[in-house]
């Protein structure tokens, strides 16, 4: 594979696999190194929304007092030799733990202190709702650089579906913030993630509009659209999502509204070719310490792994975590680009046997 | 994650009436230890070494860099233009 990146080679069928493509020579260089670290770190995984989709139970609340000791021990234990740390946030809403998220960014950002060749970069997927000016300025003290937040159309589309816990809407709060950070001059980036739904599809033209006027002449800002998906929470059986088929017209239509006037392609983030959970070095680190690989299948027995344990060891399954990097070996874009995806088809299928092939 | 031939997913042997199709996984060699730690035993000596070979210093001709680390891509490899005294404000 390296091979291929430096000789310049034609690249085999990308379509169907990543042979050959820089982007995977350079995953493979940052993403299987032991000189790089991600940590996904649920600090809370309570919420102050119920998103109508969500996939999530909010069973797990506050980040135990084990596990923060856990992260900061494990952080400990690999600063030596470590070129990247990479620490995303997500939840729950993770700014409901603040206490928990400036505790262990606190300790990390002294032991960079002492390890001038280490790249900390933090992030953070919140919805928005406590983000303001002041505490945005709290997050960057602390490395947290980047943000996404997620916004589903306008005002009264928006608070349809993201709601808050006791009912009420979202949209204003969060697109004031919005607004705030894009008047300061915070070194942030922020991804302003799209859902798209059948419902608010015919409202996307105009909300993509606003946004583009608002926001992406400011560099920080730029948008991801997504359509909204059945991830296997309880909402699986009354959402409605966009039809497959339908999918790239759509799609297509929608960035150009978004690019229209736009120089480059700056303003859309383009999705990763690699997953996160396709990599080997990569861990979510739950609010009970249990480790897994991937932030949508929460309650899945395949993404619990391992547990973190207090003196930051991570007592991890092998034979558990080996099926999320099955990309690697097969180098296929579908698995390395969502390997839970591959799991939830591989899953077994229940076969009745005849009653005289059963052992007696 | 061998699954082929009396193991379930959850690596213990297949009960009667379940039968796994078309499973691929397979991924033997590659595992990952207390710390997090990589550990690749079937990749090739000349890709390991590829992929293992730390990044490059920091270049000696770049003057932006305070090693504040808490710029997402500088530091090491990629300086942020104007890097230093503006970001370090924050840490402040």
């Amino acid at each position: 594979v390296i091979a291929a990146k430096t000789d310049n080679s034609p690249e085999p069928d990308a379509g169907r696999t990543l042979v050959g493509s820089k982007i995977l020579a350079e995953e493979m260089g940052s993403w299987l190194r032991n000189d790089s670290l991600h940590l996904i770190l649920l600090p809370t995984e309570h919420c102050n929304f119920r998103c109508t989709y969500c996939y999530e139970d909010f069973a797990i609340g506050r980040m135990s007092r084990s596990t923060i000791d856990g992260v900061k021990r494990l952080i400990d234990r690999r600063m030596d030799g470590l070129a990247s740390l990479a620490i995303s946030w997500f939840g729950g809403e993770p700014l409901l733990a603040m206490p928990v998220i400036e505790e262990i960014s606190q300790h990390i950002v002294a032991q960079a202190g002492t390890h001038p060749e280490l790249d900390y970069s933090g992030s953070m997927t919140t919805n928005g709702y406590f983000l303001d000016a002041p505490m945005l300025e709290r997050l960057v003290g602390l490395g947290i650089r980047s943000f996404q937040v997620s916004l589903d159309g306008p005002s009264a589309m928006h608070d349809r579906t993201r709601v808050r816990a006791d009912g009420s809407g979202s949209f204003l709060r969060i697109w004031g913030n919005l607004i705030s950070i894009h008047e300061g001059s915070a070194p942030i980036s922020m991804l302003v993630r799209v859902h798209l739904t059948p419902e608010n599809l015919p409202l996307m033209p105009e909300f993509l509009t606003e946004i583009r006027k608002t926001f992406l002449h400011d560099s920080r800002f730029s948008v991801l659209l997504k359509p909204v998906e059945r991830l296997g929470g309880p909402n699986d059986d009354t959402m409605m999502v966009v039809a497959a088929d339908d999918r790239d017209r759509i799609m297509d239509e929608l960035k150009n509204v978004l690019l229209q006037d736009a120089p480059d392609s700056r303003p859309l983030f383009p999705a990763p070719d690699i997953c996160y959970a396709s990599r080997p070095n990569s861990f979510v680190i739950r609010a009970n310490g249990n480790i897994g690989k991937c932030t949508v299948g929460l309650t899945d027995p395949m993404n619990n792994i391992g547990h973190l344990s207090a003196d930051g060891l991570l007592k991890i399954d092998n034979s558990l975590l080996r099926p999320w990097l099955r990309g690697w070996a097969t180098l296929d874009s579908e698995s390395l680009g969502c390997p839970y995806g591959g799991m939830l088809e591989a899953r077994p299928k229940l076969v009745q046997l005849q009653p005289a092939l059963l052992p007696q | 994650l061998r699954v082929a031939g009396g193991l379930s997913v959850k690596n213990e042997a297949i009960i009667n009436e379940e039968v796994l199709v078309n499973s691929t996984f397979d991924v033997e060699g590659i595992d990952v230890d207390d710390e997090g730690r990589v550990n690749m035993a079937n990749v090739d000596p000349e890709t390991y070494s590829i992929i293992a070979a730390p990044k490059p210093p920091t270049p000696p001709a770049n003057t932006n860099c305070n090693h504040c680390n808490i710029v997402a891509g500088c530091g090491t490899v990629n300086m942020v233009k104007g890097c230093g005294s503006r970001i370090r404000g924050y840490l402040q």
